[in-house]
């Protein structure tokens, strides 16, 4: 049962699976697999593998799956049909006065030129990233002076706002804080309280962390035989084992 | 709140209940024993996999025959053999019934082989669920083990069958070998071995018929077996205890069910955990003897949920936790005050231990 596997022939790996999957065997197959082990082994393997996928149950298809592949071809063939559609039409020649242009003004031929004053205006639009526009309007704006109970108001609201930004920085100092503070205090519990020991019977310890509360050490004791637990364990015991502890008993003996 | 469940865990209960293991038909919603039966006809049942009619065949598939049962328990001493034959029935719809019928060995005198059997009668609940190798849990199943089929068809007491080859993906103690009825998934034959090559345990039907005689059988009676109930916020509030509950588990293994099981007079928790093939209990108990509890200098009353439970109030600094270990099987138990808490799985011992250790 535990002997040691003997390797296949990788030479002959192919064939054999091929043999396994039912193809006719040759004499020259044959005759390799009588007289080497390996590849008998491997063979036999392979035809068991082949038996229990033959065995595997048919998994029907989703109900729904007919429909889905239906739709899903004729969602191809629509692209399809679009694509051939497109490439069908006839294409929209350019008007002829419109290329005409197109090639003066590659070719450098003058052609109809903006005013110089609206370059200017552009040029320092760009150069001044809209400063100069913004300049522009806002001096055509006529200037009031603001009111000086609003004065107060924009004051008071930007006091109250001031106020408010403290107070919930203090609260989030103190929130922190004592988040903080149980955050110490549960990693020192795990650290500290919470140390499991187990005790072999040979005296050897070992010990881990597994939640926030101490936990015992455990000590273990070695029982010879089932009788000597609780009647509880060793009947479920003889339970798993067809009763096998009873009839012991029942005679007389102890496991 | 570990601190909590830690001092939930307290005190110690004596009780001698070898009935203990049987399972009603009553259980929790989680247990495989409440699913509707409907019954299989052998055509039927080929319309489901290989897997799934391994799965249903026991209880849905009306048969009946006498197995013949032997099972090698290597002790220090030497390997003691429990050999017998048992008459089985199934009606396909729910109802079984397991009979012993004869002992082979060891030798007995009719009073031990009357005590022996009345025993066995008494375990019929528990063996049909959980002591013969079947497909438990088909995803588990699935995940776990793999099979590997022989490519021949056996024809066995007249019956096609495929000899699978299963083992634990992760190559545990022991092995199976069993030969399935390949129209109906009912196992005819099954052999465990262990890693070592050894057999362990051998069940095989010595008469089978999938037309039994349904007269006069004595169907397993759950009112005669011990009363089993959901593990629910009002069973427990009546059990008086929190129940423990482990926090960590074997690699493959998840929850099957959780009970409460009561019998002459006494409560206890069992919790089952599968891996597809293999079992493994969580049992918690409380012991009941008037005097201890309030004797008791360790104990005070908290209260969890609607259950008033007398716990240790200052946890023990040190559980012993015992250990009993026959061939690929572990048993352990913890007592802490007035409770027991108690794992038992064809586990290995350290995952037993860290069982138990995480219902601490």
């Amino acid at each position: 049962m535990s002997l040691p596997r003997q390797p296949v022939c990788p030479q002959h790996r192919d064939r054999l699976v091929a043999v396994a999957g039912g193809e006719a065997r040759d004499r020259a197959i044959d005759a390799h697999v009588a007289e080497c082990t390996g590849c008998r082994a491997f063979l036999a393997r392979a035809q068991r593998h082949v038996f229990a996928l033959a065995e595997l149950a048919r998994a029907s298809a989703p109900r729904d799956l007919d429909g889905r592949v239906v739709a899903a071809t004729q969602a191809g063939f629509r692209q399809d049909r679009a694509v051939r559609a497109l490439s069908i039409l006839t294409p929209e020649t350019m008007p002829r006065d419109a290329e005409l242009v197109i090639w003066q003004q590659s070719a450098g031929a003058s052609g109809p030129s903006a005013p110089s004053a609206l370059d200017r205006l552009v040029d320092s639009s760009l150069r001044g990233r809209g400063a100069d526009v913004g300049e522009r309007l806002s001096s055509r704006l006529e200037r009031h002076r603001a009111p000086a109970e609003l004065d107060l108001r924009v004051s008071g609201a930007y006091e109250r706002g001031r106020r408010d930004r403290v107070r919930a920085e203090r609260r989030l100092l103190v929130v922190g804080a004592a988040a903080l503070l149980m955050a110490l205090l549960v990693a020192s519990s795990l650290f500290f309280v919470d140390e499991r020991t187990v005790t072999a019977a040979d005296g050897t310890l070992a010990s881990g962390r597994a939640g926030v509360a101490p936990t015992p050490t455990i000590v273990i004791e070695r029982v010879a035989s089932p009788a000597d637990l609780d009647p509880l364990l060793s009947g479920t015991f003889a339970g798993l084992v067809g009763g096998a502890t009873d009839a012991v008993r029942v005679t007389g003996g102890k496991l | 709140m570990k601190r909590l469940a830690l001092a939930f865990v307290g005190a110690v209960l004596a009780l001698g209940v070898v009935q203990s293991c049987s399972r009603s038909g009553t259980s929790t919603t989680a247990s495989p024993e409440t699913t509707a039966w409907t019954s299989l006809t052998p055509a039927k049942a080929m319309e489901l996999s290989l897997v799934d009619r391994m799965f249903v065949a026991p209880k849905n598939v009306a048969h009946g025959g006498v197995r013949h049962l032997v099972y090698d328990l290597p002790t220090p001493g030497g390997v003691q053999r429990l050999e017998y034959l048992e008459r089985v029935v199934s009606d396909g719809h729910g109802q079984f019934s397991i009979t012993p019928v004869s002992v082979v060995s060891p030798a007995m005198t009719n009073t031990q082989r009357e005590t022996f059997e009345l025993i066995q009668k008494q375990r019929e609940g528990f063996f049909f669920n959980y002591r013969d190798f079947g497909v438990r849990d088909r995803e588990l199943f699935g995940a776990n083990y793999r099979v590997v089929t022989v490519p021949t068809v056996t024809s066995f007491l007249g019956r096609d069958c495929i000899e699978l080859e299963i083992r634990r993906r992760d190559d545990a103690a022991t092995w199976y070998l069993a030969l399935v009825d390949s129209q109906t998934g009912l196992v005819m034959r099954c052999v465990e071995y262990t890693t070592a090559g050894s057999v362990l345990s051998r069940t095989e039907f010595t008469e089978f018929t999938l037309e039994p005689d349904l007269e006069g059988v004595e169907w397993h009676e759950t009112r005669y077996a011990p009363e089993t109930t959901p593990l629910t916020p009002a069973s427990i509030s009546a059990l008086g205890f929190a129940p423990a509950e482990p926090r960590l588990l074997p690699a493959g293994f998840q929850h099957l069910s959780s009970e409460v099981v009561t019998a002459e007079g006494e409560s206890w928790v069992r919790r089952v955990y599968g891996d597809g093939v293999e079992s493994l209990f969580v049992l918690h108990r409380r012991r009941t003897e008037p005097g201890l509890l309030e004797a008791s200098s360790e104990t005070s009353s908290l209260r969890m949920g609607n259950a008033s439970s007398p716990v240790a109030s200052g946890a023990p600094s040190t559980v012993t936790v015992r250990l009993c270990q026959v061939g690929p099987w572990t048993m352990a138990e913890a007592s802490r005050g007035l409770e027991r808490i108690f794992v038992v799985g064809k586990v290995a011992e350290a995952e037993v231990v860290r069982v138990l250790q995480s219902t601490l």
